[in-house]
């Protein structure tokens, strides 16, 4: 399969179509003057970084994370309006609230060796094919190809078998020009490349999860409550200042935005209704293979008293 | 009515996870009253002064804290009881490489407060019940629990349930236990608040625990901020999240979260350690959702490198 890409002027349903067949998606120049800004502000950051070990992709390469403290145009790139909406469309089916999962550079020095291919849905103990867990997006710092590590991506295995691996000649690499992204879903196989060129390659990682699942990065360490004050109230929200769903990650019994908020409200509460109306809408899904006990007749008739724990924090 | 599912003090941890298993809750009698008691001692100020609930889920005549550990050096050292700990690792571990604090509450019931609406905790994530236990809940005696003072409503059996399968009343028990004692339930078992229909108060303290990759349902990073956890022992800041979910899961900075207590630490950061690399390459993976894989094709050739992350895979 091949690596599709699209101008941004995209209809969303159609990357929404391309995502769900091909589980990977590059939207060319979605943003050049950004991520340029973007990563102008890093670009102190990543000299500074050290090399590995410790990082993802080994000797030659860096990875930077907690972006949120260290550039205000990644701010805007994490809340991008054509992210918002795919992860609208791909994450919510599966959540009530969805959240920053990550945030991270991956730079690429010449001679870094390609990355062992993985799938980032695997640090939860899930078989595949799952529901989507994990939105993943990487946008090009720089111009990506081949040569220079551009990511090496399995288009499809996001709905392969569990146990199946990638033959080499699956194996496709986005290449994009600087202010692209690639978007991909945490059940794609996927991993840096190598850097055979001599220029570097610097990419900008920004995921999203379900909201009822553990960030990969702890982001209320890397964003805490003085930081946290001083962002946009959706970005604040988005990095895990928010509710996962109805009293799913409370503080003092109450919304932790309250934590950052000039004037606390005076009310403690675990939910608010738009998550309700959401929760009340949500597929459950089935997880394990524990066979329930047989119900019986007169618990099956008895209508009046079934009852759903969310439905019922409504 | 059955009897309730007591246990005392010292049985061994497989008796007690294989009753938990099989009933979906059990009480150990008294296994820590002085202990207890001094929790009680230290939250009383803030009971006293703690708001009632707002709505009839949380009760007009209940009053609720959170941030327990942050309140009562005492409960430190009772969400770390060895018991309890053992209790979690038969538990928790088949699912998780790691397992974190949940949740820590008091539960105080006044007289007159009414029975909370049955639920399970587990409700709070997307899942059709039965399920493998996502958390498992301990509820601490602080005081006397009788079924006139709303000793906890416990539907046994019901973790394996349908998921649409409610009780009745006459499969609902109440948790009578003297203070000291702790009640354990799992995410999936049918449960609530008791009537409070005697002229006492009723006292409970919530610890919740549950699988580390799980959103915790009381935020213990910000329950918990890194300048009131740096007095707790490790083992407990590891447990409140200050610990990788597993590998790969939840670092600061690029590193063990741990190390914001660590300000001298000037060795390579690390995205995992070797106890959860093997605890995850020991974890059967579980089914979730109802996706269809494409069939793999039949090709002859060599398949390229393992997937690195992925903690078991068939050849």
């Amino acid at each position: 399969m091949m690596l599709q890409r699209v101008g941004p002027d995209t209809s969303l349903d159609s990357m929404c179509a391309i995502l769900e067949t091909d589980g990977c998606l590059v939207i060319e120049n979605l943003a050049p003057d950004l991520v340029a800004c973007a990563k102008a502000e890093l670009d102190d950051h990543i000299e500074s970084a050290l090399f590995g070990p410790g990082n993802f992709a080994g000797e030659h390469a860096k990875n930077v994370e907690g972006l949120v403290g260290k550039s205000d145009a990644a701010h805007h790139l994490i809340i991008h309006d054509t992210v918002m909406a795919l992860c609208d469309r791909i994450l919510l089916p599966n959540c009530v609230s969805y959240q920053v999962n990550y945030t991270g550079i991956m730079h690429l020095e010449p001679g870094t060796i390609a990355q062992d291919i993985h799938r980032d849905g695997d640090m939860y103990p899930f078989r595949h094919p799952c529901p989507t867990s994990i939105l993943a997006t990487m946008w090009a710092g720089t111009d990506f190809n081949k040569a220079n590590g551009g990511t090496q991506i399995v288009p499809g295995s996001h709905r392969w078998e569990h146990g199946r691996k990638a033959r080499p000649d699956e194996i496709v690499y986005a290449e994009m020009p600087a202010g692209s992204v690639l978007i991909y879903l945490g059940g794609l196989i996927h991993g840096g490349g190598a850097n055979v060129s001599n220029t570097k390659r610097t990419g900008i990682s920004v995921q999203y999860s379900l909201g009822w699942l553990r960030q990969e990065e702890n982001l209320h360490l890397a964003v805490p409550p003085e930081m946290a004050r001083t962002l946009p109230d959706r970005l604040a929200r988005l990095v895990g200042y928010d509710f996962g769903g109805p009293f799913c990650g409370f503080v003092h019994g109450d919304d932790p935005h309250r934590l950052i908020e000039e004037t606390p409200l005076s009310e403690r509460c675990h939910t608010y209704p738009e998550l309700n109306e959401r929760a009340a809408k949500q597929q459950r899904l089935h997880w394990g293979d524990i066979k329930p006990v047989p119900t019986p007749l007169e618990s099956k008739v008895a209508e009046e008293f079934l009852y759903d724990a969310v439905a019922d924090m409504n | 009515m059955p009897t309730l599912n007591i246990h005392v003090p010292d049985t061994p941890p497989e008796t007690l996870h294989a009753s938990l298993m099989e009933q979906g809750y059990l009480v150990i009698e008294e296994l820590a009253v002085d202990q207890a008691a001094k929790v009680s001692a230290e939250l009383a100020p803030d009971i006293e002064a703690a708001p009632y609930g707002h709505d009839e889920f949380l009760g007009p005549r209940t009053k609720r804290l959170g941030r327990v550990l942050a309140r009562s050096p005492a409960a430190r050292e009772l969400v770390i009881h060895p018991t309890i700990m053992a209790l979690c690792d038969a538990t928790l571990l088949p699912n998780a490489c790691n397992y974190q604090l949940n949740f820590t509450g008091i539960m105080h019931l006044e007289p007159g407060a009414k029975a909370q609406d049955l639920h399970r905790d587990g409700g709070i994530y997307p899942l059709r019940h039965p399920s493998p236990p996502m958390i498992m809940p301990a509820m601490w005696a602080l005081t006397d629990f009788t079924a006139e003072n709303g000793g906890t409503q416990i539907v046994p059996g019901s973790h394996v349930w349908e998921h649409e399968r409610a009780p009745f009343a006459d499969e609902v028990v109440n948790a009578e236990m003297p203070a000291g004692s702790v009640l354990f339930y799992l995410g999936g078992t049918w449960h609530g608040g008791g009537d409070n229909k005697s002229n006492t108060m009723r006292t409970g303290m919530a610890l919740q625990y549950s699988l580390s990759w799980l959103r915790q349902e009381e935020n213990q990073y910000l329950a918990n901020p890194p300048e009131v956890a740096k007095d707790y022992p490790e083992r407990l800041r590891r447990l409140i999240g200050y610990d990788f979910g597993g590998p790969y899961l939840g670092f600061h900075n690029g590193d063990d979260p741990h190390r914001v207590f660590e300000p001298g630490y000037d060795g390579p950061p690390m995205r995992s350690r070797a106890e959860l690399d093997a605890r995850s390459a020991s974890i059967d993976l579980i089914r979730i959702g109802d996706v269809q894989a494409v069939p793999t094709p039949k090709r002859e050739g060599v398949r390229v490198a393992a997937l690195s992350r992925q903690p078991k895979l068939e050849t």
